[in-house]
């Protein structure tokens, strides 16, 4: 299921990404069109969200359940070292495989969560061999019998944590720069719509030289953002760090940058309501 | 030497009005003379002057309805309402309404996006197990 909702959303990039290419004559002509599509398209997202809101509900659950294995590994843990008898070594062998088992599925949870989100083929790729690396990890677990062994097999995930927490915020950083693409997407096609609406009224005798320059102040707005999500590109493909603190700093510039973006297209989007609003009311 | 003791005492001055004054003084002390009648009159008015201020007070609205009286209910603040403005031609024709209809889908689009994606968060978990005291 996961493999034929990766090939929607690749089919509906590959869509716009025609657009893109063949922008300028298209828009002339089929520019209401080319919005509905991207309007569809939007609206199949929110088929997606329904199916994902499922799985965050599931993937909570595995959460909670967690929880409940971290408790039980703490206490026979606590037990184990002050009083180190054979019964309490037992009972925290049999919480710490419990634990261990929970939080493999936890991660593989969220890894299948990220994927139903993410557009990236490369990311599916990775985020699919951490899921097996999970799944084949987890069903080790049961068979280890001494608390060296489960030291030594949670080991194998904990040197793992840095590359997974990486490979998860590229791909948070990837669904939320897609976001603001579509909106920048969508954007030019109103663009374009104004510029045609601006030069049929020029065409007709009307002074539009105001026009004109909210249509070029909101092209500045545009190239501005474009500028900021270059630059969240090349960020994300550099994210990195030794430790959790430096890999959220690192993130954390990302999300500024995108932060800046939308709000340069919000202000562009200001220009063509303006524009709007002048055309509607005769203010020209 | 005359002391407060020795004072003598005042004498007392009495005025005598005469007969034929009489009635002229008491023409002047009240000019209206109070019979009873007349005295509940008098306060039957006073009364419903006094109630009078008493529901004007209490009910100003009913009394004088045109009156403003300001109120803390924020239902009773004064809403400002657009003039209404008339559309050109132009911006009435199918090719600006769509545009319009569409910018509007965008900016309400925009408004809404969500850039946080909390849903996404990696989950808080323990990565240190150990058995070292």
């Amino acid at each position: 299921m996961l493999e034929k909702l990766r090939l929607t959303l690749s089919f509906f990039l590959a869509t716009i990404s025609l657009m893109q290419t063949f922008a300028r004559r298209l828009f002339k002509s089929f520019g209401p069109s080319l919005l509905l599509i991207g309007l569809v398209w939007f609206g199949a997202t929110q088929v997606l969200a329904a199916t994902f809101e499922e799985d965050y509900q599931g993937y909570l659950k595995t959460y909670d359940a967690y929880k409940l294995t971290y408790d039980a590994y703490v206490t026979t843990r606590s037990q184990y070292l002050t009083y180190g008898t054979l019964t309490s070594k037992n009972e925290a062998l049999t919480a710490v495989k419990d634990f261990l088992i929970n939080r493999d599925t936890v991660l593989a949870s969220y890894f299948s969560l990220l994927s139903l989100k993410n557009t990236d083929t490369v990311y599916a790729s990775l985020t699919g061999d951490e899921i097996e690396f999970l799944n084949e990890h987890k069903s080790r677990v049961p068979a280890v019998a001494t608390l060296d062994d489960a030291v030594k097999i949670s080991d194998e995930v904990e040197e793992r944590n840095i590359k997974l927490q990486i490979l998860a915020k590229k791909i948070v950083a990837t669904v939320i720069t897609s976001k603001i693409n579509s909106l920048k997407l969508a954007f030019t096609v109103s663009e374009n719509e104004a510029k045609n609406l601006v030069t049929t009224l020029k065409n007709t005798g009307h002074d539009v030289s105001v026009l004109e320059r909210w249509l070029v102040e909101a092209k500045n707005k545009e190239l501005l953002a474009e500028g900021k999500l270059a630059e969240v590109a090349d960020k994300i493909s550099k994210l990195s760090g030794a430790n959790e603190n430096s890999i959220t700093t690192s993130y954390n510039e990302i999300q500024l940058l995108l932060l800046d973006a939308n709000q340069y297209l919000k202000e562009a989007l200001k220009y063509l309501k303006e524009i709007a609003d002048t055309i509607k009311y005769g203010n020209y | 030497m005359e002391t407060t003791e020795n004072i003598p005492p005042a004498e007392p001055t009495n005025v005598e009005v005469q007969p034929e004054n009489q009635a002229a003084v008491e023409q002047k002390l009240s000019p209206v003379k109070l019979t009873r009648p007349l005295k509940f009159l008098l306060v039957f008015v006073a009364v419903l002057f006094l109630l009078l201020i008493l529901v004007i007070l209490l009910k100003p609205k009913a009394l004088l309805p045109t009156a403003v009286v300001p109120q803390a209910s924020p239902s009773s603040l004064t809403t400002v309402t657009p003039v209404p403005r008339p559309v050109s031609q132009f911006g009435q024709t199918p090719q600006f309404t769509q545009f319009e209809a569409s910018l509007n889908a965008l900016i309400s689009t925009q408004e809404n996006l969500d850039l946080t994606e909390a849903q996404l968060a990696f989950p808080v978990l323990e990565m240190n197990v150990n058995y070292k005291k």
